[in-house]
């Protein structure tokens, strides 16, 4: 009797976690940088936005309230402040590198060697984002914010991470944080 | 009977644990790029990572989209930088950075020079080709390097093939460019490898203390094209299917 019911309950774990996995929205996953900010400063971080280029210059702005309104608690989630003071977290900044094969380049900055930020640094290829629409601007800025807080590149799939420009906006329209991005902060900041 | 509903019990427990494990693992994570900064010969080493502009699943593509394809040696690399701005829409080059404004930007460049030993496609009227990097090398003010590990810079005596363009940077009118990963093949014994594989014996990041696990995790943008293909193809084989009408 005693197995008969050990029986039932295994084929109806076996079930649970088969339903589960078929109902439950897709999820890419993540893939993290291998370094974070230290808390504090996070989850304030301030940013200074230094695009010459209005389009670059506002989308830039609207990439920054994408990542602050992500769907996670108070402390979890990144506050970007735009703050016309140094120093800064995160520097943002146009330039101009025509025929080279990248839109958006992002540098960390870890002297100390400890796995945490001491400042970032963002560079928009105005080369490219000069004919870019304003959303596919924000996908590209978006996506390097997402380095910034300690995302690493997930090819291939529809979410912000993805590297490709062509494929993350052209193709799934990507310009904000998806939850698998959520997920991956969740997980750095989270706990969890 | 009994004992028989046990085995069964156990099994259907045993695979209730291998099953939770499995789904564990494909919706872990697993951090890479455990520490972006190393020192190089007093040079700290800044490991930078980039959206794509521009991406090719066919080599063949890419091939017929280049202006100049050559395969050569690389016998010296060169660095520079510039101050520019965007002043009225247009980008103009500081002569220095002293008059700047805060929307000026330094930029870095790097030079490999090419011997040319052949020219698979396009004009070429000397010996040599010298390529432009924008956004990679050396600040020697800061002594930082920087690095992006999907195409990582070109070394003296390292043997490539790369898939140019006519540089569109005024300041650097004479050069050539490739698009990263997707315009450069290296070629070790006669044997040409896409940027997402080792060649045997060829670590190129060993100087920086890099693994070549870590440069080929950042190339995996390569992995569902026809690059994929190209991992110890003859070189004369190789050149021939770039060829082929």
């Amino acid at each position: 009797m005693r197995n008969r019911i050990l029986l039932v309950a295994c084929i109806l774990c076996i079930f649970a976690s088969t339903t589960l996995f078929a109902v439950v929205e897709h999820v890419y996953g993540y893939l993290l940088w291998g370094l974070k900010w230290k808390k504090p400063p996070y989850p304030d971080l301030w940013y200074i936005n230094l695009c010459a280029d209005p389009d670059d210059f506002y989308a830039t702005r609207d990439a920054a309230n994408d990542w602050n309104n992500i769907n996670l608690p108070s402390g979890v989630r990144p506050r970007f402040h735009d703050y016309w003071y140094p120093p800064q977290h995160v520097y943002v900044k146009n330039v101009y590198y025509p025929s080279q094969w990248w839109d958006g380049m992002t540098y960390p900055y870890d002297y100390n060697g400890d796995g945490y930020f001491e400042y970032v640094n963002i560079s928009l290829n105005n080369y490219y984002t000069q004919n870019y629409p304003r959303n596919k601007i924000r996908s590209v800025i978006g996506h390097e914010f997402g380095h910034s807080l300690g995302l690493a590149h997930m090819f291939f799939a529809p979410v912000l991470m993805n590297p490709d420009t062509s494929e993350r906006y052209d193709v799934y329209g990507i310009y904000k944080p998806t939850q698998d991005e959520v997920n991956g902060i969740n997980a750095l900041y989270g706990g969890g | 009977m009994g004992e028989k509903s046990s085995h069964v019990g156990r099994l259907t427990l045993y695979l209730s644990l291998a099953t939770l494990l499995l789904t564990g693992m494909v919706l872990g994570i697993v951090p890479f790029l455990t520490n972006n900064l190393t020192e190089q010969k007093g040079l700290k080493v800044m490991i930078g990572s980039v959206s794509y502009a521009i991406t090719y699943r066919s080599y063949r593509k890419a091939y017929e989209d280049a202006d100049l394809v050559v395969l050569g040696k690389v016998v010296s690399v060169d660095n520079d930088s510039k101050y520019r701005e965007l002043r009225n829409g247009t980008w103009v080059t500081l002569e220095d950075s002293e008059s700047a404004g805060p929307t000026v930007s330094k930029h870095f460049f790097t030079f490999p020079v090419l011997e040319v030993e052949q020219v698979i496609k396009g004009e070429l009227f000397s010996k040599t080709v010298t390529i432009i990097q924008g956004g990679v090398g050396i600040d020697a003010e800061k002594g930082i390097v920087y690095i992006i590990l999907e195409d990582p810079p070109l070394e003296a005596g390292e043997r490539v093939i790369l898939f140019l363009h006519k540089s569109k940077d005024e300041d650097y009118p004479s050069t050539y460019s490739y698009l990263g990963p997707f315009g450069r093949f290296e070629v070790v014994d006669s044997k040409v490898y896409s940027m997402m594989y080792e060649a045997p014996g060829l670590k190129l990041l060993e100087k920086y203390g890099i693994p070549e696990q870590q440069r080929i995790e950042q190339a995996a943008i390569l992995t569902r094209t026809e690059y994929a293909k190209v991992n110890g193809t003859p070189l004369e084989e190789f050149i021939e299917t770039l060829t082929a009408p």
